[in-house]
């Protein structure tokens, strides 16, 4: 299993990083890659946007890609201010990572719930 | 320049040429009219503009100041409080901090800034302006449920690069966000895989719903920076919520959202009218209007209704008309580099026709007439580029007279004509200065207090008219004000006193007038820090003269002082023509030149060197061969070229009149600034230098000649 430690913002000028090794990853991990982005401070559109690439084509490579949860708020509302909590609701990509990180997020803040991380 | 750099470039050179001149310019009209709805609406947009921008492009400390003038007039704007004088100085203050924050950010300490966020903070909780017997807006609404928000649909389609400029649409979203409540729908469908994408690139755009009680271009300010190349519309979907009932709204008109076509905004309309009944609308009439399927009618909107709807309409009619970029800004470094490159050109040009002439080339001879033509129309438009209104200046006039009557007691109205006369760009900021100062004096020296001006029949009110004109050639400026004047009296004891003037001369009051212009001289009896340290009015002629203008003075003692000056268009290329003396060439500006003659007359006058008689006229006239010592041997047949300024007619004999040229001047250094009858010089086409004739000098000349030999005719 692949694994990304994201720590400091991840804006603009890291996004040719980020990409690079998503696709580095895609080829050399086995089935799964897991974001941990519990260190990392600001994110803009270009982030979000590499995450919703890396989602697709991880599928469409029989590949998986997550979200270590919990996400830090801060990343939580910059998602959802970006305005992909919407989108990725209505996306029919049956393994959207944002959306199961959010239903995750969403889990873990219900009554009865426990705060295991959910790697599956 | 990476391009964030660029961009923040253009938004330091946005906020120096447009915000803030136009903060300024509506704080000054706000201070005279304190309750017009519009000024309060342009000074709002400006904060608006710089807090949004600001802090997109860094200016942390800008947009938080900006934050905290805004939220005391978005107070203003909703009727919480008044404007008053104190509220006008306080922001024109704020206005002069942000200007420093942009030009000079290291000059400004924190403390500056954080006593004046205090200063707002303070007037915002009501420090004398707050209206106490207005109840808040808001609340009032509250209680009678007559509070109403709009609803827009805006749909935001960034250009693919817009990453690259520094431009961060989550800010964009954040401020639409400050405008009430938001529900943003990113579309990413365009997102492809890794392997294809871009990492840097721009690949999602935006629905975003947004509840409000602004208008259309408040909302539209939100995207100033980034609408010009970006997809962008801002529709309303409805005028008439309560607020609190949005998020029924939102979720209604979400799904639609990613309908395949995207929706219109007539289905948006239409979705919101089906559910209008049991989602939104509370008001009977707004249930009926919503059931309609459109906004209700301007006719039962209450005045901010209306207010809202107008603007609507100009932002749409500013969107129809922004579909062409009809003008660009362009680094004035870059005008001043063309207009050299312009003046090589011109000489090279003009060597060209000269070596075709002495070849006698029938083919080079036609293409220098088509590169002279060439080289004229570029001039042409290039010196037309740099022409700036003189307007642009007024705003800078307003302020000087609003600090300075509030500083000395006195009320004045500053009254400006001619706001649309064009000058050379260099003019007008050489102008400045000078200008400032004759402000000042006429404040400081010429208006009286209004206790004063009562005990002098006058009414309390100072006024200054500022007027600008064309004028062939040049432009003329007067400033004209309704003070005290100058005592003729008063200025010959002084320059006596100097040793300006002999105690027993007797120069008219003209000559007299024109002392003040003189080094070291002020009448002021007490020296003050705005003016009157006598080291003002000389340098205004100085500034003037480097300009190749004039300035002059006229005054009614006890009824006002006119100060006026004349400049020329442009500093740059003139049309010129060419003569010669001897071996030596000149160029008469053509603007000055009434005609040309052969010197085939006989002199008219007991000396013959005096006047002609030009059709039943006496014109003087004056050799240039003796005014510049020039020896050699004068052809037989002489010519005259009548030259006129002021209405004054003289002619200036040569040897030779050459021709038409167009002339690039070049500054003499300071060598030769005492040299009179020259203003400049220009390089001709072989080479050579030629000088340019200042003819004022030689008209006065000319004048005194005649009028000296009228009086020893007499005698």
């Amino acid at each position: 299993m692949g694994e990304i430690i994201l720590h400091g913002d991840c804006l603009v000028n890291r996004a040719g990083e980020l990409h690079k090794l998503l696709l580095h990853l895609l080829s050399e991990s086995d089935e799964q890659v897991e974001i941990d982005m519990s260190s990392t401070g600001r994110c803009d559109t270009t982030f979000f946007q590499i995450l919703c690439s890396a989602c697709r084509t991880y599928s469409q490579n029989k590949k998986r890609i997550v979200l270590r949860t919990p996400l830090p708020p801060s990343v939580v509302a910059q998602f959802r201010k970006a305005g992909f909590e919407e989108a990725c609701a209505a996306c029919d990509h049956r393994a959207c990572l944002l959306k199961e990180a959010l239903c995750n997020m969403d889990e873990m803040h219900s009554p009865g719930t426990s705060d295991k991380i959910t790697t599956s | 320049m990476t391009n964030s750099l660029k961009a923040r470039q253009i938004f330091i050179e946005e906020a120096r040429d447009e915000l803030l001149p136009e903060l300024e310019n509506a704080l000054l009209e706000l201070g005279a009219n304190p309750v017009d709805q519009d000024l309060i609406n342009r000074t709002f947009r400006a904060l608006h503009t710089l807090k949004g921008s600001g802090a997109m492009f860094g200016f942390d400390r800008l947009a938080e100041l900006a934050h905290e003038v805004e939220t005391v007039f978005d107070n203003v704007r909703d009727g919480h409080y008044r404007v008053d004088t104190a509220l006008v100085e306080l922001t024109l203050t704020a206005k002069d901090q942000f200007q420093l924050l942009i030009d000079d950010p290291d000059s400004i300490t924190d403390s500056t800034i954080d006593e004046l966020v205090r200063a707002f903070r303070e007037t915002g909780i009501g420090q004398g302006t707050e209206i106490g017997d207005v109840p808040d807006r808001d609340e009032a609404d509250k209680e009678t449920g007559s509070m109403v928000w709009s609803v827009f649909h805006i749909r935001f389609k960034p250009r693919p690069g817009i990453f690259s400029n520094g431009t961060n649409p989550l800010f964009l979203l954040d401020e639409l966000n400050g405008l009430g409540e938001t529900r943003v729908i990113a579309h990413t469908v365009q997102i492809p895989l890794l392997s294809a994408m871009e990492p840097e690139t721009c690949y999602v755009w935006w629905d975003i719903l947004l509840a409000t009680d602004k208008d259309g271009n408040a909302i539209r300010d939100v995207f100033i920076f980034v609408e010009d190349d970006s997809e962008l519309s801002i529709e309303m979907v409805t005028d008439y919520i309560q607020p609190g009932l949005e998020t029924a709204v939102f979720e209604r008109l979400t799904p639609v959202l990613f309908e395949d076509p995207p929706p219109g905004i007539e289905r948006l309309r239409q979705i919101f009218s089906e559910t209008a009944p049991s989602a939104a609308i509370s008001a009977e009439g707004g249930k009926a209007d919503a059931e309609k399927g459109a906004a209700r009618p301007l006719a039962n909107r209450s005045g901010k209704d209306r207010r809202a709807g107008d603007d609507r309409r100009s932002g749409k009619d500013r969107r129809s008309s922004a579909g062409t970029i009809s003008s660009m800004r362009v680094q004035s470094a870059k005008l001043d580099q063309l207009v050299n490159l312009v003046g090589e050109l011109v000489i090279a040009q003009t060597r060209l026709t000269r070596l075709a002439d002495e070849k006698e080339d029938l083919t080079l001879l036609e293409i220098a007439e088509v590169i002279e033509r060439l080289s004229n129309d570029l001039r042409e438009n290039t010196l037309d580029i740099r022409m700036l209104p003189i307007g642009a200046s007024f705003g800078k006039f307003k302020r000087v007279v609003w600090d300075l009557s509030t500083q000395r007691g006195k009320s004045v109205e500053l009254v400006t004509e001619g706001a649309s006369t064009e000058l050379d760009k260099t003019v007008i900021e050489r102008l400045d200065d000078p200008l400032v100062h004759i402000l000042r004096n006429s404040i400081d020296h010429g208006i009286e207090t209004p206790d004063e001006r009562a005990r002098a029949g006058k009414p309390p009110q100072g006024r200054i008219v500022f007027s600008a004109e064309h004028s062939g050639g040049h432009v003329i400026i007067t400033i004209t004000d309704d003070g005290r004047g100058i005592d003729p009296e008063t200025i010959k004891a002084k320059a006596i006193e100097k040793g300006l003037l002999g105690p027993d001369a007797s120069p008219d009051k003209k000559d007299l007038l024109n002392l003040v212009f003189e080094p070291g001289f002020s009448t002021a009896r007490q020296v003050s820090d705005i003016s009157g340290r006598g080291v003002g009015m000389d340098v205004v002629k100085q500034n003037i003269t480097a300009l190749r203008g004039k300035v002059s003075v006229t005054s009614e003692k006890g009824q006002g002082t006119s100060i006026k000056i004349n400049i020329p268009l442009t500093l740059a290329i003139i049309d010129g023509l060419e003569v010669r003396i001897g071996r030596q060439h000149y160029i008469v500006p053509l603007p000055v030149v009434s005609e040309c003659l052969e010197m085939d007359q006989r002199p008219t006058g007991s000396n013959e060197n005096r006047f002609i008689n030009l059709r039943d006229r006496l014109v003087p006239f004056l050799r240039l061969r003796e005014w510049f010592s020039i020896t050699e041997e004068k052809p037989d047949k002489e010519q005259l070229v009548i030259v006129s300024a002021e209405k004054n007619q003289v002619g200036l004999v040569v040897d030779e009149v050459i021709g038409l040229q167009q002339t690039v001047i070049k500054n003499l250094g300071d060598a030769y600034k005492d040299i009179q009858g020259v203003s400049g010089a220009t390089i001709q086409g072989d080479g050579s230098i030629a000088l340019i004739l200042d003819v004022e000098p030689l008209i006065h000349k000319a004048e005194n000649n005649l009028h000296n030999a009228k009086q020893g005719d007499k005698h």
